[in-house]
């Protein structure tokens, strides 16, 4: 049974090692399963164990942290309290010493960047002398001690963790130095610039969970004790500064967790035995694989186990938040094979590797034939043609698919590598354009072939390509008129004709070359060919995707939006005034009721919505206690709930006010009062929703910043639409101030009939051509409205900049296959490294050194360019603000400054499309977006760097690089000056609001200047291919002699081809060649004549001797006949035999040498000698000699002419008997195999061999025997040698001798 | 191995494809049609076949079928998922598989159109509960359509 399983597996699995690899998943697997079958009893029967140490590890794991956290913050605080320079400043406590203390805080801050410390400088009396980062929140005077002191002050948004240590003399108290540090975070919204996680510093960031903290005095009072447990975080003086809320481990979850990773373990291993399987099935069979049938086998397997795959929802169901999720991708194409990113990547390598098997079958089986098709098969060309369109309209599709069905940042200007996610279908789209270039090329090629006949050896003439490519372009044009499709038009069917056809020649130009060109130059001609593929066709696409975006802006714009902003309105209130409003309400913290209508904003449809809206708390006698607005809602709410009285009911209301211009916009208005659990009335919460029509979004504005959602931009790559509104024929209203206000509406819109609502139209506006959409807003005889948004036309620049964009991604992942590959080849020590490669590779490192150099300075060049440039711009926008404040406020003193509100700066920015913010002092004054301060992703308060600049080194413009958790912008502040020259303020402009520019601008840099550099090194390395393949050429050219002349072939063919050193080394080798070759035939000729004179010499000799016996015979015989004699009967007798015996003797000279000179066809073969000797042995039965064998070798096959075996055996064997001398003997044969091979003995018990004859016992004319010509030893150690043997003698005389044989064996390696 | 047992290893697949597709097949057959219920409906029907789509939609959505309505997508529909990362403008073709993922977790039982609007832009919200998790809540589902090139499509598809 076990036998036959294994033969199964072995029929199955041929290789060793797949079986072991199979049989040690499969194992696992096993384990795997039974873990998961047992871990639940495991747990339930030692829960109380493990639960207890659960919550011990948890608990040490957490102190510890907490522990190391605050001994690094302890270390950085001492150190500047320690500070000598610190110490004397502190002393003197002047205006001078006040920008010291500064710097040297700055300094040390510096040297603790990445610990996030900021510091605070306290003199004795407790008050705040310097700073570094942001001023608040500080520490009370009642806790600055007078030894070190720890604290942790929570906020509703941040937490910071405190250190104080007293600046001391050891009796006298100058002051403090407080360290602070973020501990921790929950920010409320959650997106691509703003989350938790971006807040690295924070205590919590470094922590595997995120555990609640409770900072009041006795936790388990406040929270459920069944269900948490409390970790008390001591501080590094004993004191309890926080505890860690935890849960207590539940079994369930635990055990939910444990069969979580063991069916995470199960679906890799499952996963990686179907990789095994697959590979051991595609790959094994295709070395044999000679039907098509076998061919159409494997092809049906493969998509079979794809298709298994994606019914088991491997991988896809391990994984379901990954590239395997439809929010990337999904598209209902191929039954599931393109249902989400990760599916169509590997439905893409799976296609793949089929067309491969395919190419390389048709390759194998027809690549090489050179016969004439039958003249019809010319015919079957328009068909191959006609296939090729119907694929390349599928990949059209799925180009049309992977931009239409996705949500993936295509028109991201930001954008210079793609996301992982994007990369993946980037990826997915190579491989398709690959298999779609390689159909391409071989149905081309086989067109060709078909249509004359000669492919690859024949004679191929530049008209019968010109033919093919005429074929297909007429049938991609009559595909065209047939099927018209928006996915590929009739011009790019003949481009793709027009490339497809150079690109077919040149992978066959190459492979009729030289087949070698199959491993990397044909791969890397069609690598190329699909990146030329991808990248038009889905920069064609993503243009087209622009106008989709900017069709969904358009209906966003004039859809009526009653409905949703009512049900909108009613949601957000259900929402905002929950149970944990109503906590606050009643037992929050001034802090938390502060913030309560950003919080409530923030996580309600609101803040997911990013409508303009405002939320206003106002407690149960009226007084607001707490409101956040946002976008265009002004402050007019929250003046206006102060005049109402709280209600107990739910009340909503549509009202229309004015925005401030001709134009009214409805307000969605609803109230709810806000109760506790026992229904008492806490207060009311008022929200506004403005019904303005949508807003044109823009990356990095604030309404993103706070934006509580991962909602992709629909920004139509980067450029800026401007929208525009025509009411009777003429323009109303323009974002640009490009738009003419006497323009009129395009003429090509009043031809539109009344169901057509909408069109695009390319226009001219003022010289700048305009992509513009135009949708009808109102058609009735008061109002003929239309809507438009234009955004400028895609010029070459743009489609230079896609092409590099998506061309750096392609050359980086070429990058990274051809240094795989090198690595590859190294470790395998194949000859793919040779002279050439490693020429090109220098080359290319030489290229690649200083271009990387250059790129590297480069790119710091221009990001530095790009800071001064916005350096400059924020200079100008800050010196244009405070121009405009003081013309419009005349702030000069103090007191109006104080006076100034957010709305006034709202006016201001308004008119100049620009915010900012006014401090006063260190504090915020006024702000035009105050949104951002209330939501506190900005400090209300300068920083330390601008204070020391502007106010006191009063400087009059300071530019410092700011940031929002990982997200970076500058600001730039500029003094306010009064009359009498002292500074009142500062005014500051963040390009926080504009930082998509900046990223946008700098990106476009980045890609044009490493596509240059790209471009440079492309260049570089096509030159250095030339190059090193001339100067390889004569090294290989030389190197194929040398092969040559090994093989015994001295014909070699050499031509200098130039004057260098090579050239002429190729010169001096040809000659070398020439005069070997002469030097070799004369020798040939010279030891031919030797080898005659010798042989004539021998049988000269040879013949002589019987000759004289012969002739004396004859001499003796005639002169009987004269003298007559009696006896000349007997006489004529003796003579008479004696001439018979010595013709014999010369027939048998002549027969040895014979058979010496012979030269037979050998027929070399497997031989099994144990046959050979037996068949031997049986020629010499019946003499007296006693034969026995003993066949001892387990392989007696050798590769040599079985009748010279049986020769050489008999040869051995005679000799043997003859050493008998006629007497009664014993030859004994043994076999055995060794080390070597084969080895065969014969002794016998013969008269022995004399030692000074032994040496020349297989010289030609050496016998020992009258009769013998010395031949026989000779032909035996020639047949021997022949078959790669060895022959040895040994014999002592009188005691016989011993005749070994040693063979190598043949096994069907050998082969 | 040889090409004889490839193609029975083949034919083998092919079976096994076959029969996890008819048990499929069943198993959508055995789907539960849901009793219309009595829903507020408000403004003036436009068209009978905004009606029907809303209809087809609370049927399709009660059984976890996004098949059912799936044709009626816009081919950019608007999707909000309850706060789940990436709402915002999907595909007809992403908008399906990513509702059929959802629900194929969280399908509303008793799911009803509560209320339905008929006036300019025609909408409905409806709720039901599902259990996820072990806890049990309440999805709100709020579905605008549109008349777009003389087509009712569905534009939004909102659960809260």
């Amino acid at each position: 049974m076990a036998d036959a399983s294994s033969g199964f597996l072995s029929s199955i699995f041929p290789h060793k090692r797949v079986r072991t690899v199979i049989g040690v998943l499969m194992a696992l697997l096993l384990l795997t399963f039974l873990l998961r079958l047992f871990s639940p009893l495991y747990i339930d029967y030692r829960w109380e164990t493990l639960s207890s140490e659960l919550v011990k590890e948890r608990t040490r794991a957490l102190q510890s942290s907490f522990t190391t956290y605050q001994e690094k913050t302890l270390e950085a605080v001492k150190s500047l309290s320690t500070d000598a320079h610190l110490r004397v400043q502190i002393r003197r406590n002047d205006s001078s010493s006040n920008i010291v203390l500064f710097e040297i805080a700055t300094g040390h801050a510096t040297d603790s960047r990445d610990l996030g410390i900021t510091f605070q400088i306290m003199d004795a009396q407790g008050e705040i002398v310097a700073w570094t980062g942001n001023r608040q929140p500080g520490l009370t005077k009642k806790l600055l001690l007078s030894r070190p002191n720890f604290h942790i002050i929570q906020g509703p948004i941040y937490s910071y963790f405190f250190v104080s240590i007293p600046i001391t003399d050891g009796s006298s108290n100058f002051g403090h130095v407080v360290g602070k540090r973020l501990f921790e975070v929950n920010y409320p919204i959650n997106n691509r610039l703003i989350s938790n996680a971006a807040f690295s510093s924070a205590f919590t960031a470094g922590l595997q969970d995120r555990p609640k903290f409770f900072f009041g005095e006795d936790p388990e009072l406040s929270h459920a004790k069944g269900e948490n447990f409390f970790i008390p975080l001591h501080g590094l003086n004993g004191q309890v500064l926080a505890y860690a809320v935890e849960p207590i481990p539940s079994q369930g979850t635990e055990l939910s967790n444990i069969i979580s990773l063991l069916d995470l373990i199960s679906s890799v291993v499952l996963l990686l035995i179907f990789a095994v399987v697959i590979t051991s099935f595609i790959f094994q069979p295709v070395a044999h694989l000679k039907t098509g049938v076998g061919l159409l086998s494997i092809s049906v397997g493969i998509w079979a186990f794809r298709a298994l795959l994606l019914l088991l929802e491997v991988p896809s169901g391990v994984n379901e938040n990954s590239i395997f999720s439809p929010h990337y991708f999904a598209s209902p194409f191929g039954f599931g094979l393109a249902k989400s990113l990760g599916d169509v990547f590997i439905s893409s390598l799976f296609l793949l590797t089929n067309v491969i098997l395919i190419a390389w079958w048709l390759l194998k089986r027809i690549g090489h034939h050179n016969k004439d098709y039958p003249r019809w098969n010319a015919f079957i060309v328009p068909i191959l043609a006609f296939g090729f369109f119907l694929l390349m309209r599928a990949f059209c599709a799925t180009i049309h698919s992977a931009v239409f069905d996705s949500s993936l940042g295509y028109n991201d200007p930001t954008m210079v590598l793609p996301s992982m996610t994007f990369s993946v279908m980037l990826l997915s789209l190579f491989l398709l354009a690959f298999a779609l270039v390689i159909v391409g090329v071989g149905l081309v090629v086989l067109s060709q072939r078909f249509l004359f006949g000669r492919m690859i050896h024949g004679k191929n003439s530049t008209l019968s390509w010109i033919a093919t490519g005429a074929i297909f372009a007429a049938v991609g044009l009559a595909y065209g008129g047939l099927f018209s499709s928006t996915l590929m038009s009739q011009s790019e069917r003949l481009v793709a004709v027009a490339l497809l056809i150079p690109i077919a020649w040149a992978c066959h130009w190459m492979y009729t070359r030289t087949f070698e060109a199959v491993r990397f130059r044909i791969p890397a001609v069609l690598f190329l060919a699909s990146i030329i593929l991808v990248v038009p066709l889905l920069d064609r696409k993503v243009h087209e995707l622009d106008r989709v975006h900017v069709e969904l802006l358009a209906a966003e714009m004039i859809r009526p939006t009653d409905s949703w902003l009512s049900f909108m309105l009613d949601k957000s209130l259900n929402e905002i005034s929950n149970s944990e409003a109503a906590e606050i309400l009643e037992t929050g913290t001034a802090a938390q009721v502060d913030k309560l209508a950003f919080t409530q904003w923030a996580q309600s449809i609101l803040s997911r919505e990013g409508k303009s809206c405002a939320v206003t708390f106002v407690d149960n006698e009226g007084s607001v206690i707490s409101d956040f607005h946002i976008g265009t809602a002004g402050h007019w709410s929250r003046r206006h709930h102060m005049d109402e009285m709280p209600r107990s009911t739910r009340i909503t209301t549509i009202e229309e006010r004015a925005n401030g211009g001709d134009k009214t916009i409805k307000w969605y208005r609803g109230y709810t009062p806000v109760r506790n659990q026992s229904g008492d009335f806490l207060g009311g919460v008022w929200v506004e929703v403005s019904g303005d029509v949508a807003e044109l979004p823009e990356i990095g504005r604030g309404e993103e910043l706070l934006r509580n959602t991962t909602r992709e931009n629909r920004i139509p790559n980067a450029r800026t639409i401007i929208r525009s509104e025509y009411v009777q024929g003429r323009l109303s209203t323009s974002t640009s101030e490009l738009f003419p206000t006497e323009r009129h509406i395009p003429d090509a819109l009043k031809s539109l009939s009344q169901d057509q609502s909408s069109m695009w139209l390319e226009e001219n506006v003022d010289g700048q051509m305009y992509e513009s959409y135009y949708v009808r807003e109102s058609s009735t005889p008061e109002r003929d409205s239309w809507l438009s948004l234009s955004m400028t036309a895609l010029g070459l620049q743009w489609h230079i900049y896609s092409f590099l964009r998506y061309g750096l991604f392609y050359v980086l992942v070429s990058g990274i296959i051809l240094i795989l590959l090198l690595i590859i080849a190294l470790l395998r020590r194949r000859r793919m490294i040779d002279f050439r490669m490693k020429l090109l590779t220098a080359f290319v490192i030489v290229s690649f050194i200083p271009v990387v150099i250059l790129a590297y300075f480069n790119r710091q060049y221009a990001v530095r360019r790009a800071e001064e440039r916005t350096v400059r711009q924020l200079n100008e926008q800050t010196t244009l603000i405070l121009g405009e404040l003081q013309r419009r406020f005349g702030m000069t003193v103090p007191a109006v400054l104080d006076q100034l509100t957010d709305e006034d700066c709202d006016a201001v920015a308004q008119d100049f499309n620009l915010d900012f913010n006014i401090f006063f002092g260190s504090a915020l004054r006024a702000s035009s977006r105050p949104e951002i301060f209330t939501a506190e992703l900005l400090n209300p308060g300068i920083t330390s760097s601008a204070y020391l600049n502007i106010v006191l080194k009063r400087k009059p413009f300071f530019v410092e690089r700011e940031a929002i958790g990982q997200f970076p912008y500058l600001v730039g502040y500029r003094s306010l000056v009064a009359g009498n020259g002292s500074i009142v303020g500062t005014v500051s402009v963040p390009t926080l609001f504009r930082q998509s520019e900046v990223d946008e601008e700098l990106a476009r840099r980045t890609i044009f200047l490493y596509g240059a550099y790209i471009f440079a090194l492309a260049i570089s390395i096509v030159i250095g291919s030339v190059f090193a393949n001339q100067i390889a050429a004569p090294i290989r050219r030389l190197r194929k002699a040398i092969e040559q002349i090994a093989r015994g072939d001295m014909n070699v063919e050499l031509r200098q081809t130039g004057s260098d050193e090579l050239s002429r080394l190729e010169g001096a080798f040809r000659q070398m060649t020439h005069e070997l070759r002469i030097t070799q035939d004369q020798m040939k000729r010279a030891e031919r004549e030797l080898a005659w004179r010798e042989m004539a010499k021998q049988v000269a000799h040879e013949i002589k001797n019987p000759l004289t016996p012969m002739k004396l015979s004859m001499q003796h015989l005639l002169q009987a006949h004269r003298d007559k004699a009696k006896n000349f009967s007997e006489i004529l007798e003796r003579v008479g035999a004696t001439l018979l015996e010595q013709i014999d003797t010369l027939s048998r000279i002549a027969s040895e040498f014979s058979n010496f000179a012979r030269l037979p066809d050998r027929l070399v073969e497997p031989v099994h000698v144990h046959e050979v000797i037996q068949e031997s042995v049986n020629l010499f039965t019946g003499e007296q000699t006693k034969f026995s064998s003993e066949f001892l070798a387990t392989n007696d096959r050798v590769l040599a002419d079985r009748e010279e075996m049986r020769r050489a055996f008999i040869n051995i064997l005679r000799n043997s008997v003859q050493a008998m001398n006629g007497q009664e003997g014993h030859i004994r044969i043994c076999t055995e195999t060794t080390d070597h091979g084969l080895s065969i003995a014969f002794h016998d018990t013969g008269s022995g061999i004399a030692p000074e004859i032994r040496d020349r016992l297989f010289e030609p004319d050496f016998s020992t025997k009258k009769e013998g010509m010395g031949l026989g030893l000779s032909i035996v150690k020639s047949i021997v040698e022949k078959a790669g043997g060895k022959i040895d003698i040994k014999s002592q005389p009188g005691n016989g001798a011993t005749v070994t044989i040693s063979l190598p064996t043949y096994t069907e390696k050998t082969e | 191995m040889n090409y004889r047992q490839l193609i029975l290893f083949s034919l083998f697949v092919i079976a096994c494809l076959f029969h996890l597709a008819l048990s499929n097949v069943n198993a959508a057959q055995l789907e539960i049609l849901l009793e219309e219920s009595g829903t507020q409906t408000s403004g003036q029907s436009q068209d009978a076949d905004s009606l029907q789509i809303l209809m087809s939609m609370e049927k399709g959505i009660a059984s976890g079928n996004v098949q059912a309505f799936g044709e009626y997508f816009h081919r950019q529909v608007f999707v909000n998922l309850q706060n789940l990362a990436g709402s915002g403008y999907y595909s007809a073709n992403q908008a399906q598989l990513i509702l059929q993922d959802f629900l194929s977790t969280r399908r509303p039982s008793g799911f009803r159109f509560t209320s339905m609007n008929f006036e300019k832009e025609p909408y409905a919200t409806g709720g039901g509960y599902c259990n996820i998790r072990g806890n049990r809540e309440f999805l709100q589902v709020y579905v605008a359509i549109s008349k777009i090139d003389g087509r009712w499509v569905i534009t939004q598809f909102n659960i809260y």
